[in-house]
């Protein structure tokens, strides 16, 4: 009974076998080409997430610390920082003098009141000049940020974060919203945008307030070095950086007794070596690793599926070659097809990748709250590409290597 | 001067007990352009293993062989790749056509290796080829439809599209009744002569063998002309 099993089983198999053949052939052509897609679609990926999430933290550590290169200037005495009013004030004519287009005060001021709908919104403030918005990539979410006109305006333009515009009941812009602000003197401003809101949660903050140095100083109290900081920077082209430095020190120096002290120094984050993501790196290493492992295998069963039909073709790259095929012909043309199959398997790869990294949930998870979202790195596509080619290539070296030793005698003889 | 000429080639393979067996030896034979020669042996006598040697797909292991008035043995196998692709074309017993490929497709095949300008136009020249033979209107038929004797009239259509100087038929009617091989074997004669290509022709049929300029007998590895074949 179980040896009629066996027998049956048996020339079914073979029956099955050869009956699809080519059929199976095909499909298994079909899996280790998905193998190779799926495989460049996680290499593509993880590239491509690794630049994006690198712009994102990047991006955080610029608005903490600025980006490449910013110079923070500071003149202190034994008791702390200097009047910031007439560091700015020398500080103008040499950046001025030296061309920087890009230079702000942030001033880490008092808390300001906002008149809301439902009471007073005691927000903090971030006063600064126009240029901060680009030094520190601020996300604007609605809106506009600062512009050099707004310092010659009557009224004060402000921008408030997300926190305390829903606070004021979300009011439409294009209205010109404005509102009432309460400090040592009052004003009222109009809303000019919406600021994402930075490192401030809705439990412990009712929300900040951007507004122009000159405007905060007219409405906050004198200021008071001990309450209030203030951070000086200089956005300047990272090649000059130093020079910059130098030049500016030894201006303002010469301007100051000998008790102040003087700093100008570079604080971005590439001028101590740039923060990586490790732990980032740690799940692209991962990803890289597990498609590495897949792209493996369906190279294998590449070659295995190519070898089997070469030597089903051992007669047809024989006649080939009777009419005038060379060698090296024949070699390439059995290279060719497993690389136009894994060439296409890679696009396909690629565009998965791109299509994924478009979904805004995965940007959301990879790159959380990026000013400026890169557009998928091309660099990752082509690393795609190159890794679905060249394993075609490999693939097809060995049963290229069979093909152009056959024997054209005893391949065309029967 | 002659096409190509066998000085001295002998043939020799080592069996698997290190015998050594000699298929061929001793043969001298020169063919002159568009010249019509045929051999006749019987079978194992060592026919095709000469055919191999003239097509230059296999290498004397004596003597020479001059082709175009070079000699072999000065030509690396990509020479003789090229060589064989341009000057000779093949005719065999069992048609060895790509099966599935069209015979439009099956005649296309010389021309892929033919350079730029007839890789363009390789469908009007092979089309123009098989209309010579007959098939002007099997273009599209694989081999599984076709029967014998047509399979080897797109054979013959693809041994002759690329101009060769040499046409090489190893049995060509062997595969065929006799009325049908008979018009096979006169298209391949009328073909070949009218684009002045030289014809050798293996076969084991006398009235076929009369049809050429001169005849070979092939015996135990040794080739000498055939009075019978001469005097017919
Ligand atoms: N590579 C080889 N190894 C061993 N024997 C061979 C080889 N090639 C040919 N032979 C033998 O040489 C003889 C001649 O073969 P072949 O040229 O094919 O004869 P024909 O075409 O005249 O029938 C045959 O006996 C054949 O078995
Ligand atoms: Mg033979």
């Amino acid at each position: 009974m179980n040896r009629l099993r066996e027998s049956f089983t048996t020339v079914a198999a073979t029956v099955i076998e050869g009956w699809n053949e080519l059929r199976a052939q095909r499909t298994r052509v079909l899996m280790s080409l998905i193998g190779v897609g799926l495989a460049v679609a996680a290499i593509t990926g993880a590239v491509a997430a690794g630049s994006i999430a690198e712009q994102s933290i990047r991006e955080g550590e610029e608005r903490g610390s600025g980006r490449a290169a910013s110079l923070s200037v500071n003149a202190f005495d034994d008791n702390g920082p200097t009047d910031p009013v007439l560091l700015a004030e020398r500080l103008e004519p040499l950046v001025e003098r030296f061309g920087i287009d890009y230079h702000s005060r942030r001033v880490y001021g008092e808390p300001l009141a906002l008149e809301s709908p439902s009471g007073l919104l005691r927000t903090e403030s971030a006063a600064v000049d126009p240029a901060w918005g680009a030094m520190r990539r601020i996300p604007v979410e609605h809106g506009r940020w600062f512009t050099e006109r707004d310092e010659r305006m009557l009224a004060p333009a402000v921008l408030v974060d997300e926190i305390a515009w829903e606070n004021l009941g979300s009011p439409a812009l294009g209205e010109h919203p404005t509102v009432r602000i309460q400090g040592e003197r009052s004003a009222t401003a109009e809303i000019v945008g919406v600021v994402a809101s930075q490192n401030s949660s809705r439990e412990w903050s009712a929300g900040t307030v951007y507004l122009l140095v000159d405007d905060y100083l007219e409405l906050a109290p004198p200021l008071d070095p001990m309450i209030s900081s203030v951070e000086t920077s200089l956005w300047v082209p990272e090649a000059e950086a130093e020079a910059l430095a130098d030049a500016i020190r030894a201006e303002l120096r010469a301007q100051y007794p000998v008790t102040i002290s003087v700093q100008v120094e570079r604080n971005d984050p590439a001028a101590w070596g740039g923060g990586a993501a490790t732990g980032l790196l740690w799940l692209q290493l991962g990803l890289v690793g597990v498609a590495s492992i897949v792209l493996l295998l369906a190279a294998l069963s590449l070659v295995n599926i190519t070898m089997v039909t070469v030597r089903h073709r051992v007669r047809e790259i024989g006649i080939r070659r009777a009419f005038g095929a060379t060698g090296r012909r024949v070699f390439v043309g059995v290279v060719m097809e497993s690389v136009v199959g894994t060439a296409f398997a890679g696009v396909i790869g690629v565009a998965i990748a791109v299509l994924a990294l478009q979904n805004p949930w995965v940007r959301e998870l990879i790159g959380d709250g990026i000013v400026e979202p890169p557009p998928f790195p091309i660099g990752a596509a082509v690393v795609g590409l190159l890794v679905a080619v060249g394993v075609g290539a490999v693939a097809g070296v060995l049963p290229a290597l069979v093909a152009v030793r056959v024997r054209v005698i005893e391949a065309i003889r029967f | 001067m002659s096409l190509f000429r066998l000085e001295g080639v002998a043939r020799s393979v080592r069996l698997p007990d290190d015998s050594r067996l000699d298929i061929l030896a001793g043969v001298d034979l020169a063919v002159d352009a568009g010249e019509h020669v045929s051999i006749v042996g019987r079978s194992g006598s060592g026919k095709t293993t000469l055919l191999n040697l003239l097509g230059l797909l296999d290498e004397p292991t004596a003597g020479e062989i001059v082709w175009d008035g070079r000699p072999l043995s000065a030509l690396s196998s990509r020479d003789r790749d090229r060589a064989r692709g341009r000057d000779i074309g093949f005719v065999f017993q069992q048609f060895n056509l790509l099966s599935g490929r069209s015979a439009l497709e099956n005649t296309i095949v010389p021309l892929l290796y033919a350079g730029t300008d007839r890789f363009w136009k390789r469908r009007s020249i092979a089309t123009a080829m098989l209309e010579r033979v007959g098939l002007g209107e099997r273009l599209a038929s694989t081999p599984e439809h076709l029967s014998g004797g047509e399979q080897q009239r797109v054979a013959i259509a693809r041994a002759l599209v690329r101009g060769p100087k040499l046409i090489l038929a190893d049995e060509p009617t062997g595969a065929l009744d006799v009325e049908t091989g008979a018009r096979v074997m006169r298209l391949l004669d009328d073909v070949s002569r009218a684009t002045g290509a030289a014809l050798i022709t293996i076969t084991h049929d006398p009235a076929i063998a009369a049809l050429a300029d001169r005849c070979y007998r092939l015996d135990a590895g040794r080739l000498a002309p055939e009075r019978s074949g001469a005097a017919a």
